[in-house]
């Protein structure tokens, strides 16, 4: 091998023939040969693609200037534990470069523009732009996107070829193997489409685990049972990644993603992601910023005043009884009970207060109280300080507050009202605090209404949160098995078979024959006349009637029985399986599920040999993990000189996961935490989600939700009773409303999305009304009619 | 993440083999491709370059005294890089209508919106467009509205303004 730096690139090494041809055989007909000796090559070390690459590049450019370098290094890479790799790999950083300059089209033939990855089969977009077969894939599998990686030209179709060079209107329909509408892709090889379908498999991410598992469920199940780790969650569902670039955590390690993420100055595999950010209100993480203001914009309350004023960094409140707080204590809010259930009326000075309560509440002002009202207390009243504090932070309006005494200052109808001259100005003010309101106020409660509707049905048709674990383990009686254990054995033993013995008269409604069936199959489970297997699905046919979840407490109770380990091993191991394949997931495999499950759908056309597969598919997976996870590593120590153990220690990939196509809502992920807690085998608890993921969603949203709800009161068509309690005792009621507005006058309007329209509809009509009537005096409601319209 | 850094480190190697004019890049950290330190000259044909000396007392005129503005740039890729445009903001204090004039320097540039982002874009050409920026601000696409009033109405005074805060920031301190 170390021979073939021979001037033919096809040299006599099978290492080195492959190598080149992968990489300088442009049009050269088959670019690889699959299956071959380059699939070993690629899994035997996860360094050992990109060395190939390199190797390749230089002898497809120059003939043999670098191949030989490129031999040797790779043999003794072979030779050589991996973890006195990067010593060597060190230096690598000044061949790429040089490299790079003086062979740039040729790079660019052979490794993918966009992931700077060697191309394994080509995409051409009909833009005739190419890119590699995992780059099309995941812009359009995973980011659903269609458009091209260079030109944003939208495509329908691109075709996956392994021909480098014909364009995209060459291929006729006979060129085609087959079609994926689903993702946009015809296929030019069926061996390309299997390729291609290996990639969106839930396959396990452990580098040496060759496990497709049948969905997120399944797959977290399996990680955690056979390799004792976990995956994020939050990046399960949010990481635009294929599922075997999802990373593996310890508990700890997992802990540690959630708050600092990979950020650990020195190691290799950094990302510069800083953790999942976290709710300080709901203790509950987000996949990262967007997701987190997200929920804030819907869940909490922002200060519109403060907003506007300070700009920057938005503080937020837990809810509107919090920002109401805050509007008492650092704004001018009107006390008026209307304007208490309209929300957001607040002002961001007092004479904005005095302002809109004439202009609004005039009309049920007594005479005295509105003269009162506009007389300008010049004592509190700071010309300057107007104009000034606006921009400012509440303190100087504070202290101008405070100067004039709380009671007072806060009672709108005994306070004054700034003299004529500023009232136009005020009103110009007035109309764009009320459009302020108005415009904020509608837009809180849809946002509000909005979000209660769209994430309350998800978990239902969701995928089982991991928390959904949890709840087992509350309702069913096991903890008494838990607890018996305690107890001297045989005693407890006893206990537990009693135990085991009610729950199945239970569940089979006290069918005396049932119930000797049952104690004769487990039995003759127990001399090993039949499999784990076996018993698990007679038990199914004696307890036909009885829900799986139940159904699996009684075989965990069962297991927990036998003595024998490995029998109850066996036991869960078979309820488990049985548990995957009948109920979890039934899309992905089966040859009997059609097309139309995302990117899934056609693993079954490919796949004769499905899911589980033999040996070639085998390779072929952990070669497709190596040819996505290795590349990474090498990439980073290739050129650069970071090398440490801490990449080869933690054999797995930097990177993290797929956007599950049933993903399920970003609000259980609060559950994640759980998944390990639980004593029994994980497995067997996933599925008992549906009723779970109620309580956990109540927890966690619920309370918000519901004052949410009547903290948006919509408007009443007609706001009458309201305007004749003002018209009696105006100042006593605002006195009332000074007192005791902190539980706002309870709505009797029905709830309704559309808040800020109806207020404002409600006070046109409010005025219109009031002129019909003849009651409206002085001119404050005509003011306001102006205002509205203006 | 696996593409990422791979093609990351390439157009580092790229970037730090053949460095364009007027931009110096290095990493943050050692250890992590995805922070760049970028420190960028003002194009000489702009505000941002000030000439240290006045031109009529041109008796040392040493080319070192006549340079561009250094304006330190942070260049944080996402791990989604390049599906998913880097992030640029100022470090150094620009006068300018499409950075934002304060500690986060926030830039607004068609080339990194997330709507017009192409993933063949590479960040040198994200470099030499936030130079072109520097040249050629974008008032209908401000940032600062009163920055890009100023440009708009006042060019010499914008110009003025511009370099008074090149030279009290820009120093490459």
């Amino acid at each position: 091998m170390d021979a073939a730096p021979s001037s033919v690139p096809s040299g006599s090494s099978p290492l080195r023939t492959r190598g080149d041809g992968s990489r300088g055989g442009r049009g050269r007909g088959p670019r690889r040969g699959r299956g071959g000796s380059l699939q070993e090559n690629q899994s035997r070390g996860d360094r050992q693609p990109e060395n190939q690459h390199r190797g390749g590049r230089r002898g497809g450019r120059g003939g043999n200037r670098g191949a030989f370098g490129a031999e040797t290094e790779q043999n003794n890479l072979n030779a050589m534990d991996r973890l006195s790799l990067l010593p060597q790999i060190k230096p690598r950083p000044t061949l790429e470069k040089s490299e790079d300059k003086d062979g740039e089209e040729e790079v660019e033939a052979e490794v993918c523009f966009i992931c700077a990855s060697p191309v394994v089969h080509n995409a051409v977009a009909p833009c005739n732009h190419r890119t590699c077969h995992i780059c099309a894939l995941r812009m359009r599998a995973l980011y659903k996107t269609k458009d091209c990686a260079h030109c944003r030209t939208p495509a329908e179709f691109v075709i996956f070829t392994d021909d480098a060079t014909k364009r995209y209107e060459d291929f006729t329909d006979n060129d085609i193997a087959s079609t994926d509408t689903n993702n946009g892709i015809r296929y030019e090889k069926s061996e390309i489409m299997e390729d291609t379908v290996l990639l969106l498999r839930y396959n396990c991410p452990d580098g040496d685990c060759d496990v497709a598992c049948l969905g997120w469920p399944d797959l977290h199940r399996h990680v955690r049972a056979i390799h004792h780790k976990r995956i994020c969650d939050l990046c399960s569902r949010h990481k635009k990644v294929f599922t075997h670039e999802h990373e593996l955590f310890t508990d700890k390690e997992l802990d540690k993603h959630m708050k600092k993420g990979d950020d650990n100055p020195g190691a290799v595999d950094q990302s510069g992601f800083k953790g999942h950010p976290e709710c300080g209100f709901c203790r509950k993480r987000f996949y990262g910023e967007d997701e987190l203001y997200v929920h804030c914009r819907e869940a909490h309350e922002r200060c519109f005043i403060c907003d506007r004023r300070d700009g920057g960094r938005p503080q937020y409140y837990v809810n509107y009884p919090a920002l109401e707080m805050h509007f008492r204590k650092d704004h001018f809010p009107c006390l008026d009970a209307r304007c208490q259930e309209q929300k957001f009326v607040v002002f961001p000075t007092q004479l904005d207060l005095k302002a809109h309560q004439l202009s609004e509440h005039g009309d049920t002002m007594s005479k005295d109280v509105r003269r009162d009202a506009r007389v300008v207390d010049m004592a509190g009243f700071n010309y300057r300080d107007f104009y000034v504090a606006e921009p400012r932070v509440g303190g100087s309006l504070r202290e101008q507050r405070e100067g004039r005494g709380r009671g007072r200052g806060r009672d709108p109808n005994t306070d004054a009202i700034p003299a004529s001259s500023a009232q136009p100005l005020r009103r110009d003010e007035q109309a764009f605090q009320r459009q302020l309101a108005i415009s904020s106020a509608p837009g809180e409660s849809a946002r509000t209404f909005g979000g209660q509707l769209t994430s309350a049905p998800i978990p239902a048709a969701a995928r089982p949160p991991p928390d959904a674990r949890s709840p087992p383990s509350v309702t069913v009686p096991q903890p008494t098995s838990d607890v018996a254990e305690l107890t001297p054995q045989e005693q407890a033993r006893q206990l537990r078979h009693g135990a085991v013995i009610e729950r199945a008269q239970i569940l089979l409604q006290h069918d005396q024959s049932k119930l000797g069936q049952f104690r004769n199959h487990i039995s003759s489970f127990k001399n090993n006349s039949i499999t784990a297997t076996v018993l698990i699905n007679s038990f199914f046919a004696l307890f036909s009637d009885t829900s799986s979840t139940a159904l699996g407490t009684l075989i965990r109770e069962v297991a927990d029985l036998y003595e024998d380990k490995s029998k109850a091993d066996a036991l869960r191991t078979a309820w488990n399986d049985w548990r995957a394949i009948n109920e979890d997931y039934p899309s992905l495999p089966g040859p009997s599920v059609s097309s139309g499950s995302i990117p899934l759908g056609w693993a079954q056309t490919s796949s004769s040999s499905s899911t589980q597969s033999g040996a070639p598919k085998t390779s072929r997976v952990l070669k497709l993990k190596s040819s996505t996870a290795a590349s990474s590593r090498s990439s980073v120590s290739q050129t650069r000189s970071w090398g440490t153990a801490s990449s080869v220690a933690s054999p797995l990939n930097p990177f993290p996961g797929l956007p599950p196509p049933s993903s399920a809502p970003p609000n259980n992920r609060t559950g994640t935490g759980k998944v390990n807690t639980i004593p029994w085998a994980p497995s067997s608890a996933v599925s008992s989600t549906p009723n779970s993921t109620p309580t956990s969603r109540p927890a966690s949203t619920g309370p918000g939700r519901g004052r949410g709800t009547d903290m948006f009161p919509a408007l009443p068509p007609a706001p009458k009773p309201q305007s004749t309690i003002f018209g009696y005792g105006s100042g006593m009621v605002r006195r009332d409303g000074l007192g005791g507005s902190g539980k706002a006058p309870s709505s009797p309007w029905g709830a309704s999305g559309s808040n800020g329209g109806s207020g404002a509809a409600s006070e046109a009509e409010g005025g219109a009304e009031d002129a019909g009537k003849g009651k409206k005096k002085g001119n404050k409601g005509k003011k306001q009619v102006l205002m509205n319209w203006g | 993440m696996a593409s990422s850094q791979k093609r990351i480190t390439k157009e580092l190697a790229e970037v730090t083999s053949d460095p364009p004019v007027g931009i110096k890049v290095s990493l943050v950290d050692e250890s992590n491709v995805h922070n760049w330190n970028v420190i960028l000259d003002g194009p000489p044909d702009s505000p941002y370059a000030v000439c240290l000396l006045s031109h009529t007392s041109s008796s040392l005129a040493n080319s070192k005294l006549i340079q561009g503005g250094k304006f330190k740039l942070l260049l944080v890729l996402p791990t989604e890089y390049p599906f998913k445009p880097p992030v640029i903001n100022f470090k150094t204090r620009v006068y300018h209508p499409n950075i934002t004039f304060d500690d986060k320097g926030s830039m607004c540039i068609g080339i990194l919106k997330a709507e017009a982002w192409k993933p063949s874009s590479k960040i040198l050409s994200v470099l030499t467009a936030t130079q072109q920026l520097l040249s050629e601000p974008v008032p209908d696409d401000a940032l600062e509205s009163a920055i890009a009033e100023k440009f708009k109405s006042d060019r010499k005074d914008f110009n003025a303004e511009a370099k008074k805060y090149t030279k009290q920031y820009a120093t490459g301190k």
